[in-house]
């Protein structure tokens, strides 16, 4: 063997660029989040925060809040922390640069898109879906590409074994691209509006299938995959068990899909669906604390180092945190516990649990330990690191331990019942009043977290700027897999597709393929999912109007339209709300936070002048609220004409309008109006109220619950 | 309920999917040595690490 | 670093550094390009400047040798296994797996870090040889492994279960979710929905996840045999039956996700215990890890020797063994005159000449200067190996308990057959063909064959892996069996009780100088006698005499003139050899120094003795040695004079083991072969690992007799434990059959119960016995 045979060694470098896009990315967007999130607090511990104007109130801002934590934030995170990752797991750099700037940059354009449309009010109206079906196609693509480039890179990979981490990425790919699909076909009634094809209680099944496993498959698998790699580079240990990790990322794949029924618990859910719902969310206990277990026990031999590090610290709290989380989850899920938490704050406590602890803390860690890497320097302050740690810590307690003592509290006020069967607080805003300084509690544990992350800030720019500009790219040898697919395939006579990069690939494709074809034939498929029951009249024109500006003002961010069949709700609302009177419900406004009453019946229960003028200013009508005021409503113009093709959507949808309905929407809405309007102003009301969009308002609140009444469904 | 017509089917296609990649993870022998990835994960990723040698701790 | 070392150049013609990449000049023949990166290379490998790896001259040429790639490599013979000797974190997986950067012809270097094992694949023009150098140079001693098929079907056995496995899984996760729908009150539309669904799911499980079952039914019943799966078959076959039949009737009673359960936990439980198993095993398959016996043979009729491997000689090859080296093969010394140690084979510590004609053993050790051997016989054929043949049939055997369990096994397994039948009448009798199958698939069900199938060499396997991590390495699971029943301990007293190197105890001189004269002679000889003077002392002198017409008579002394006067060592009638070995220095035929020599007891001895004797067991001696000794030895130990015999020869030896019953022999693997392969149970605690390991039952790594005590424990516990199973599944059945019976099981819980037995039994077995745990912290 000669002397001078070339050993065949191929020379390649990382594409950290990609990396420091989305990790600037994570902190601009952690930044707004986190502000966005202290603001809102703020406004519901003191309503006059709302200033307001319809772009700053809470409830367009609530969603925009939601939407930049998980998306923008988390979102951006868990990119950061892929790309990086797997580059150097798979040991060969991205498959192409191009796909991962247009990943890049078409996720910061849906991210900016979110924060015009959403304080506009362009919303759908379903929990973390919230935006517009342009914007949801965007996402599809944008993720498609995101997922290609994936596969592709671990086609082309240099190191056989697939790490437990590249497991996670691609279970959060393929998951994440069906949810959204399914759960983001609506029909377009204009650029900026349109109805899902679920209604009432399909569209709560497969909405909060969507919401709980977009919380799975994007805030935990793809963080638990950072974790693997991350906490062991961190603590120069391998991780405690190789062969848990891989058992619990199976178990947690395998069925995880059936997660979904537990938000629903008590709802007009068909009952066997709720208890599924129950034992399923108690199994998940097992995967959860595996991950957990797996995570803390690998710092075995270097928990000394956890009390200098930083790094460390935000790892251990964030694990614990997570195990927290995931405990308290399952817990909820017990119909006993959830009767007493579920539309109370004890669920935001869960999810900020969640969020700020293993979330946030998670990429505090990575951040910390990345930095110093890619810029190729050291961090400029450890004591800020640590500093940020325990105000960070400190501001999670706060948040989670007010919300449990709010939560608790309202949960217990709602249902005391005296002796002769009547209810203790009958009026819901005691229940109210006696939880806002606990409001106030938590707005100062998001500003302590808000001001941790500003040290992070402060510490990443200085870092930053004190880099040496040394351009040398680190480049790193490695060999090319003779056969860079796997052995399985060599000889096999009938060559299977690439191997697994490929098959996802088409499995995602197949996913989104699904979607379109659900798309596009809308009548045939709703006409037969959407049962229609004989004698419930469908919204008029007016009232599907009001509808939408209830959905466009965001209502359901603290009004629920569920009456659960327990004896207080029932005392204080009304007979419970059956699964048929939402069959029309496009998308469905059960809702999931009571911050206000629940409104399933408050159908003729205030004469319409109360209406007016509570939305005016509610503290008029119920003195002590801590509902905003919607002064716009009565400055607005309602659009007539657009009415009748929002029923001739809704009749395409398998909704029973005549054609003569939907012909003379416009005259029947305006005449509607009018005859409302015509006693307001015998009241005393503006003389022009009749074409303002307060109106259709009132004639949707009238409407809710009236179904029933009426004796339309037993 | 009739929607879930539409959920299982989807659902079982996703649980049948990652079977799949169980499949071939474990028939490209992915899962046969569960030891040393935790220890070559922790291997110097490029030359730098190599060069400085020490671990630096944040 | 060795300076005609060669690293591929690059296409720029320059070198690439081991360590940092980057390129230095090609003229330079160092392996970095600086000398920061060879600091800091070895520093990252944890070993520490000091101890750069010593190059091994071990030669390795052997591994080119066509026959060898042969039986060892596969992939068309470009991949071979070797087990490298040393690997221990992650800067060794690093530094191995860069081998192709600096060993052109290597394809890819994967190292396995749990079992140390690697795998080299090489390109067409690579060589093994090459490899395992470079690999060695790196510090890491490579032996290659005999990977041959049985690894390769191993592995992709391994994998097939784990397939099953994982479809069972995935599919029975998913079927008792929907039965979690339908028991919760689902109805109507959907209802069937989920039947059916669940139908489709099951296919699966059964038509391929519980293969295994199937087949090793169907294999047992074509014997006429009843294995334990064939309960399982039956309620797997039953509970098909009657859901499928329920289904199309419409009924509720569908029991997919009991049996898909079933057969899950089934193969969880069945893949636990392969991999329990593989790792018990591995630590006691280590003997043919090691490199097997080379020989230097000569090419033709040159001078120049090439290293092959033992079983590749011929009759008639001419082979060179050095001094210190074991005769590989049986054969007739050809040229050189020296001296043999053929005490494995005769027992005689005593050297036998050796010169042009005589013939020699394998087994037997060259001493004094390299002989050339005509090969007579190899491999199998030689003496040795043929009377270890004979022993090593009998430990093949399987346990007496295993066998045992298995005949109660199968006896239980025709009962309850015959029982789910008795139970489908009695339903069928009390309300009906539904209540019958009812009954009878749930006595198919609860019943839990786990103990017979699972729990018995599960505790055996565990105890051995137990012993393997202390360094104890038990042969076979019958060893354990026989290890319990032991009463009587005999002890080899040399090398095993006692330190085994002759120890000066005392030194009389009667004239100056003597002193200095005996070490000079003594100094040249590398016999025991000769060694225990040079320790003794060592570092007393800065000059030696000069010493002329220096002499060594094998076994019986040295002798040389300084200055003149002729001066010899040797035993001498007049000093009594009685209690000790008693050596006098002549100068001129007049003594001038007596020096006494007594081996030397090991600290662990006499605790060990002690706690044997407080089990209650015989504890003697059987020695090659003189009475003195042996006497003195026993008398510390406060063994009764009765027990200890001396003089013996490994024939006299094997007789005592045999003459009384349950004995175990613990000795030297080299010299008390024979004894060790006759008793009931034996340990080897000295000589080579492989050639014990072909004698006795057990080969402890562990020097002197401190692990007899816990193996003897061990051996017990494991056999309590077994019973303790063995009772807990007599009542777990008969219970479980009973209420089954009664008809107040229904097939669900009955599913449930029996993993839930499984679990337990296999928690218990995992947990052992109090006294177990405390002898092996």
């Amino acid at each position: 063997m000669s002397e001078t045979s070339v050993a065949r060694k191929e020379t390649y470098s990382y594409d950290d660029d990609i990396v420091k896009m989305f990790l600037i990315a994570t902190l601009v967007f952690g930044a707004v989040a986190l502000l966005l999130g202290v603001f809102i607090a703020l406004q519901l511990a003191n309503w006059k925060l709302n200033l307001g104007l319809q772009w700053t109130t809470f409830g367009r801002l609530r969603p925009l809040h939601t939407n930049a934590a998980i998306f923008a934030f988390a979102g951006n995170g868990i990119f950061a922390g892929i790309y990086y990752s797997s580059q150097r797991l798979l040991r060969t750099r991205m498959y192409s640069d191009l796909l991962s700037r247009i990943h890049f940059w078409g996720w910061q354009a849906i991210i900016a898109a979110a924060a015009i449309t959403l304080p506009l009010g362009l919303t759908v109206g379903k929990e973390y879906a919230e935006l517009e079906w342009p914007i949801a196609w965007v996402i599809n693509i944008v993720w498609v590409i995101f997922g290609f480039n994936f596969f592709k890179t671990l086609q082309i990979r240099r190191e056989r074994h697939m790490y437990v981490a590249i497991w996670f990425y691609i279970g959060t790919i393929v998951t994440v691209a069906l949810l959204h699909v399914l759960n983001t076909i609506q029909i377009p009634v204009s650029f900026w509006k349109s109805y899902p094809v679920y209604s009432g209680v399909q569209d709560a099944l497969v909405q909060w299938w969507y919401g709980h496993n977009a919380v799975a498959f994007v805030l935990t698998t793809p963080f638990l995959g950072l974790m693997y790699y991350f906490l062991p580079k961190a603590a120069d240990k391998p991780v405690y068990s190789y062969r848990l990790s891989i058992v619990h990322f199976w178990s947690l794949v395998f069925i995880y899909i059936w997660a979904g029924p537990h938000h629903l618990l008590y709802t007009a859910l068909p009952d066997w669906a709720q208890t599924l719902g129950m034992v399923f969310s108690v199994m998940l206990i097992a995967p959860s604390w595996g991950g957990m277990i797996n995570g803390l026990l690998t710092l075995r031999g270097a928990w000394d180092r956890v009390r200098q590090e930083p790094v460390l610290k935000f790892f251990v709290a964030g694990l614990t945190f997570y195990g927290m989380a995931t405990f308290e989850g399952p817990l909820l899920s017990i119909k006993s516990v959830s009767a007493l938490g579920h539309y109370t704050d004890w669920i935001i406590g869960h999810v900020h649990g969640g969020a700020l602890g293993w979330n946030g803390f998670l990429i505090f860690a990575m951040t910390y330990w990345l930095v110093p890497k890619l810029w190729k320097t050291e961090l400029f302050s450890v004591r800020m690191a640590n500093a940020h740690f325990w105000i960070g810590f400190l501001g999670t307690v706060l948040y989670m331990v007010s919300m449990w003592v709010a939560g608790i509290t309202q949960g217990l006020m709602w249902r005391a019942v005296d002796a002769s069967g009547r209810l203790v607080y009958p009026d819901f805003v005691e229940t109210v009043i006696k939880i806002v300084p606990l409001y106030w509690v938590r707005a100062l544990g998001g500003t302590l977290y808000l001001f941790g992350f500003v040290l992070l800030l402060i510490n990443v720019v200085k870092t930053v700027r004190s880099a040496p500009k040394s351009e040398k790219r680190e480049t790193v040898s490695g060999l090319g897999l003779a056969d860079s697919k796997p052995e399985v395939y060599a000889g096999k006579p009938h060559r299977m597709l690439e191997g697994l990069p490929g098959v996802f690939t088409v499995l995602s494709l197949v996913a989104v393929l699904v979607g379109t074809f659900f798309e596009l034939a809308p009548t045939f498929l709703s006409g037969e999912f959407a049962p229609t029951v004989v004698g419930l009249k469908p919204y008029t024109g007016l009232q599907l109007h009001g509808r939408d500006i209830y959905v466009r003002e965001g209502c359901y961010t603290c009004h629920s339209q569920m009456i659960r069949p327990l004896v207080w709700e029932t005392k204080r609302y009304g007979d419970y709300s059956r699964a048929e009177e939402s069959i029309y419900d496009r998308p469905f406004q059960w809702g999931s936070k009571r911050t206000g009453p629940d409104l399933a019946r408050v159908g003729s229960k205030y004469p319409d002048l109360w209406h007016y003028r509570h939305m005016m200013d509610p503290r008029e009508v119920a003195p002590g609220s801590i509902m905003p005021a919607y002064p716009w409503l009565f400055k607005g113009k309602t659009d007539f004409e657009i009415i009748s093709k929002k029923l001739s959507v809704m009749k395409s949808l398998g909704v029973p309008y005549s054609d003569a309905d939907v012909e003379n929407a416009e005259a029947d809405a305006r005449r509607e109006a009018q005859a409302i309007a015509d006693k307001l102003i015998s009241e005393g009301a503006d003389p022009k109220t009749a074409e303002k969009e307060i109106i259709p308002l009132i004639s949707y609140l009238q409407r809710l619950g009236q179904d029933y009444k009426k004796g339309a469904i037993k | 309920m009739s929607i879930l017509f539409l959920l299982l089917p989807v659902a079982l296609l996703l649980g049948f999917g990652f079977l799949f990649a169980f499949i071939w993870g474990a028939s490209g022998g992915q899962f046969d040595d569960l030891e040393t990835p935790a220890h070559r994960v922790l291997l110097p990723d490029s030359t730098e690490e190599f060069k400085t040698g020490e671990k630096r701790h944040v | 670093m060795e300076s005609a070392l060669r690293i591929p150049v690059l296409e720029t013609g320059r070198k690439s550094c081991l360590h940092c990449q980057t390129e230095y000049s090609a003229q330079s023949n160092s392996l970095f390009c600086c000398k920061g990166c060879e600091t800091v290379h070895f520093l990252l490998k944890g070993r520490g400047l000091d101890q750069k790896p010593k190059a091994i001259q071990e030669d390795l040429s052997y591994l080119d040798d066509s026959e060898f790639v042969q039986s060892y490599a596969t992939h068309e013979s470009r991949e071979m296994l070797f087990y490298l000797e040393g690997v221990h974190c992650a800067a060794c997986v690093w530094l191995t797996e860069k081998l192709p950067d600096f060993c052109p012809g290597v394809e890819f270097l994967q190292l396995n870090l749990a079992s140390g094992v690697a795998r080299v694949r090489l390109y067409e023009s690579g060589s093994f040889a090459q490899a395992a150098r470079e690999i060695a140079r790196l510090g890491y001693r490579p032996f290659p492994v005999k990977q041959g098929q049985s690894d390769e079907l191993r592995k992709k056995e391994d994998r097939k279960l784990l397939i099953q496995l994982g479809v069972a899984g995935m599919l029975s996760g998913n079927i008792m979710l929907l039965a979690v729908a339908l028991y919760a009150g689902a109805s109507g539309a959907l209802a069937e929905l989920f039947k059916w669904s669940s139908f489709i799911l099951f296919l699966p499980v059964l038509f391929y996840s519980a293969v295994p079952f199937f087949k090793s039914a169907w294999a047992s019943l074509r014997v006429k045999q009843v294995s334990i799966d064939v309960p399982i078959v039956f309620g797997l076959a039953v509970g098909t039956a009657v859901s499928i039949v329920n289904l199309f009737m419409g009924s509720d009673q569908i029991y997919f996700d009991s049996l898909s359960t079933l057969v899950f936990l089934l193969l969880s439980t069945r893949y636990l215990l392969k991999k329990v198993n593989q790792h018990a095993l591995n630590s006691s398959e280590w003997a043919h890890f090691l490199a097997p016996a080379k020989a230097k043979r000569f090419i033709g009729h040159s001078s120049k020797t090439e290293t092959v491997s033992v079983n590749l000689l011929r009759p008639n090859d001419l082979i060179q063994v050095l001094p210190g080296e074991c005769f590989p093969v049986d054969g007739v010394v050809v040229q050189g005159e020296g001296a043999v140690n053929c005490s494995l084979l005769t027992g005689e510590s005593a050297l036998v000449a050796a010169s042009p004609g005589t013939a020699v053993n394998a087994g037997t050790w060259n001493q004094h200067s390299p002989l050339i051997v005509r090969v007579v016989a190899s491999g199998p054929k030689t003496r040795l190996n043929r009377i270890l043949a004979s022993v090593e049939s009998s430990l093949r055997s399987r346990a007496p308990i295993v066998a045992y369990v298995d005949r109660v096994g199968q006896a239980f397994v025709v009962a309850v057959l015959a029982l789910a039948v008795l139970g489908f009448f009695i339903g069928l009798f009390v309300s009906g063909v539904q209540e019958g199958f009812q009954r009878a698939l749930a006595i198919a069900i609860v019943v839990c064959p786990c103990t017979f199938a699972l729990a018995t060499p599960l505790a055996i396997s565990l105890s051995i892996g137990r012993a393997a991590k202390a360094g104890i390495l038990v042969k076979g699971a019958d060893v354990l069996e026989r290890l319990s029943q032991v009463r009587t301990v005999f002890f080899d007293k040399t090398g095993t009780l006692t330190v085994g190197e002759l120890r000066v105890s005392h030194w009389d001189q009667f004239s100056d100088g003597a002193a200095e004269a005996l070490m000079a002679l003594e100094i040249r000889s590398a016999h025991p006698i000769a060694r225990a003077v040079q320790r003794y002392f060592q570092g007393r002198f800065e000059w030696l005499p000069e010493v002329e017409d220096f002499r060594e008579q094998p076994g019986k002394g040295v002798s040389g003139t300084i200055r003149g006067d002729r001066f010899e060592v040797r035993s001498h009638p007049s000093l009594d050899q009685t209690v000790s070995t008693r050596v006098g220095l002549f100068k001129n035929g007049v003594i001038v120094g007596a020096m006494t020599f007594s081996d030397v007891l090991r600290e662990d001895s006499k605790s060990s003795v002690d706690q044997l004797k407080a089990m209650g067991l015989h504890v003697g001696i059987l020695s090659g040695d003189a009475g003195g000794p042996v006497q003195d030895v026993s008398g510390q130990l406060g063994i009764q004079p009765g027990n200890s015999f001396s003089a013996l020869s490994p024939e006299q030896k094997a007789e005592v083991v045999k003459g009384s019953p349950f004995t175990l022999m613990v000795g030297d693997g080299a010299n008390d072969a024979v004894a060790l392969a006759q008793a009931h149970a034996s340990v080897a605690v000295q000589g080579g690992m492989e050639m014990s390991l072909r004698v006795a039952s057990v080969y402890s790594s562990q020097s002197g007799v401190r692990s007899i005590p816990a193996l003897l424990v061990l051996a017990q516990e494991t056999l309590r434990v077994i019973r303790r199973n063995l009772v807990f599944a007599v009542v777990y059945n008969l219970v479980g059959i009973a209420v089954a019976l009664s008809g107040r099981l229904d097939p669900l819980f009955a599913a449930v119960l029996m993993p839930l037995s499984a679990l337990t039994v296999f928690l218990s077995t995992m947990a052992g016995t109090g006294k177990l745990r405390r002898a092996f912290r």
